[in-house]
């Protein structure tokens, strides 16, 4: 934004130039008319009166707490498998990306149908974690909405990881153990640090992904309600006007993460870029 | 395979395939020698520093170094031997192209293979830091100020001492293969491995990163391998030269003598010989355009006798094509083939002239047998 002034009266001199603004201008205005939208229908009068009931925002901390545990078990799931992917230590590697693609491929509700084969009471390993304890495994629980949650965002998550590490050099990592790390203090020191900006710009997508998963929840997650289906029950309950404070309570809850993260992840790239031409 | 009896220095046989091509060496140093790689790009030179640091898979053999297991094959059925983990195999390497961590200061970078330990004490300016802080126990002192201490030291040795606080992305790639050099001997090492290390410095200060890397490597009693494609750069590292082309080792001799006593002529085409005549045993005389003595001198070598086609001046000698028309002491004796021309570097006063008669002596020739498929005795012809 700070460098427009100086480039924008280049650019206008130039038929193509003129013409590149204005596409870039309406296809901002398109993806962000929504949210224009968005901000100019709501009321403070239907927000509180919407938000300010008891309960109200338990939706909230339902889809906070589904998508924290989500993001954490593609952390922990994820980025081994990605580390290994992108180094070519697995065997098919093609075949495993192919599977990590799948469900990004694959209706939103069609994973939710395909999931109560899995977690479902008849399924496999369902019935035997339905034995453990229903009320915490199986259909309509807060397990459930993770594991809905995880199969929306996790591909999103597996694929950045796997394109940032496959950024940072391998000779490095084998430096850092030639000049005395393990290998799990090299990945730590070297790899991470390196890969950095790939991975937050990945976490915040599947972030905003896990929050905003609806498709496979309505499924297998009807109970406990989580943010989007709260914003589809309101809407059919209540209609536009009571489901829209709740669309901006997601907007707001999801937004600043993936924001931040993308934010920085762009910083720390024109960093490097600026100290790599000299600066 | 049994360990090696003699377990210090490095003992490596081994067998890399490639596209093209196998690489294979049998490579034996003793403690504190130096060994130069010397052969043409492709030729598979850094294949063989991967391998001794343990980093490509060998298809055969075993390569120990001070009697640790740094690479091996792996067979099936064969679970006993496996290589120490990286971090205990002593080895420092500086790559082509370098391989600094980008996220890290220079300091950063050089010091990060000795914040944990303590650096060598053989290195001089590890020593002369450690008399700086006598005050402590030697051998308990705490590593972070000698750590900093070593890492100046080595920055200003490697001309790079108000870089410290630089990242590797502003520096230039001769600032970069400095640091690299500095990093590789911070920290106390068995082998020293250069992967053209000094390819980006000005020639001046190759020659003190030359003898940073020597006497490093030689007070902690360490082999050293150099990969070069420079035979001078070659020769004044190390004791003995290796010869490498298509991923073998060609021909291994004395860094003072290999260049004068090439035993094949691929190897001698290799060191500079460009133009191969017909010797009376039924070999080949490799010329060199260095090693050309105006005039008939006896006992020398062959005599030539041509017309100067083309001249300019070399240095402090003049480089000359001269297109031959006689020669002595060779099968020849009736005259060179037609197409012979000789490219020779002359010390004369004044530039021959184009069309002028000349005699020269090719000087001491090496005689190399050649091998199947050589062809074309009658030396390059010039087109």
């Amino acid at each position: 934004m700070i460098a427009l002034p100086s480039r924008l009266p280049r650019l206008l001199g130039t038929v193509a130039g003129v013409a590149s603004v204005l596409i870039a201008v309406i296809v901002w205005l398109v993806l962000l008319g929504p949210f224009a939208a968005l901000l100019a229908q709501i009321s403070p009068h239907a927000i509180r009166a919407t938000l300010g009931a008891p309960g109200a925002l338990d939706p909230l901390w339902t889809s906070l707490e589904a998508s924290a545990v989500a993001l954490v078990s593609m952390i922990l799931l994820g980025t081994p498998l990605s580390y290994l992917l992108a180094r070519g230590r697995l065997p098919a590697p093609r075949l495993v990306e192919a599977g990590v693609i799948l469900p990004l491929l694959m209706p939103p509700l069609v994973i939710g149908l395909l999931l109560i084969f899995v977690i479902g009471r008849t399924g496999f390993p369902g019935a035997a974690l339905s034995d453990i304890n229903p009320n915490v495994f199986g259909v309509n629980t807060f397990f459930a909405l993770v594991v809905a949650e995880f199969y929306e965002a996790a591909p999103y998550y597996v694929l950045s990881a796997t394109a940032a590490f496959a950024t940072v050099d391998a000779r490095l990592e084998t430096d850092a153990q030639l000049l005395g790390d393990r290998p799990a203090a090299a990945f730590a020191k070297v790899t991470i640090p390196l890969a950095a900006p790939g991975l937050a710009a990945g976490l915040a997508i599947s972030w905003a992904r896990a929050m905003a998963a609806f498709g496979a929840v309505l499924i297998v997650a009807y109970n406990p309600a989580g943010l989007p289906l709260q914003i589809d029950t309101s809407f059919i309950e209540n209609g536009l006007s009571g489901s829209m404070p709740y669309a901006l309570l997601l907007v707001v809850a999801a937004l600043p993460l993936p924001l931040l993260a993308f934010l920085w992840a762009a910083r720390a790239r024109a960093r490097s870029a600026s100290t790599a031409a000299g600066l | 395979m049994t360990r090696p009896l003699d377990s210090s220095g490095l003992d490596a046989g081994f067998r890399v395939p490639r596209r093209h091509f196998a690489i294979e060496a049998l490579i034996h140093l003793e403690p504190g020698q130096r060994m130069a790689i010397f052969g043409t790009s492709g030729a598979g030179k850094t294949t063989i520093l991967e391998a001794i640091a343990g980093e490509v898979k060998l298809e055969s053999g075993e390569i120990w170094l001070d009697g640790l297991l740094t690479n091996c094959s792996r067979r099936r059925g064969r679970r006993s031997a496996v290589p120490v983990p990286p971090r205990e195999r002593g080895i420092a390497a500086v790559r082509q192209p370098t391989t600094l961590f980008p996220h890290l200061t220079v300091f950063d970078n050089v010091t990060y293979g000795i914040r944990k330990q303590p650096p060598s004490a053989e290195w001089p300016a590890g020593r002369a830091a450690a008399e700086r802080t006598a005050a402590g126990p030697s051998a308990e002192r705490p590593a972070g100020p000698t750590a900093i201490q070593l890492a100046d030291d080595l920055l200003d040795r490697v001309g790079l001492g108000g870089f410290a606080r630089a990242r590797p992305q502003q520096l230039s790639g001769g600032q970069r293969q400095r640091v690299a050099i500095a990093r590789a001997l911070a920290r106390p090492f068995r082998a020293l491995l250069l992967d053209e290390p000094f390819s980006a410095v000005d020639v001046p200060s190759r020659r003190v990163l030359r003898e940073a890397t020597i006497d490093t490597s030689a007070a902690q009693g360490a082999v050293a391998m150099l990969v070069t494609h420079d035979l001078a750069e070659a020769q004044a590292f190390g004791h003995t030269i290796a010869v490498v082309d298509a991923g073998r080792i060609l021909q291994t001799g004395q860094a003072a003598v290999i260049a004068r006593r090439p035993e094949s002529r691929r190897a001698a085409e290799l060191l500079g010989y460009t133009t191969f005549v017909p010797s009376p045993d039924g070999g080949s005389w490799a010329l060199h355009p260095d090693r050309f003595l105006v005039g008939r001198h006896e006992g020398a070598g062959p005599v030539f006798a041509g017309v100067v086609r083309a001249c300019r001046p070399a240095g402090t000698r003049f480089a000359c094509e001269l297109e031959c028309t006689g020669v002595e002491e060779s099968p020849r004796r009736d005259g060179c083939e037609s197409i012979l021309t000789l490219r020779i570097e002359v010390r004369v006063e004044v530039a021959p002239s184009l069309g002028t008669e000349l005699v020269v002596t090719a000087d001491v020739p090496p005689n190399v047998t050649s091998f199947p498929g050589g062809g074309q005795e009658g030396g390059r012809s010039s087109v």
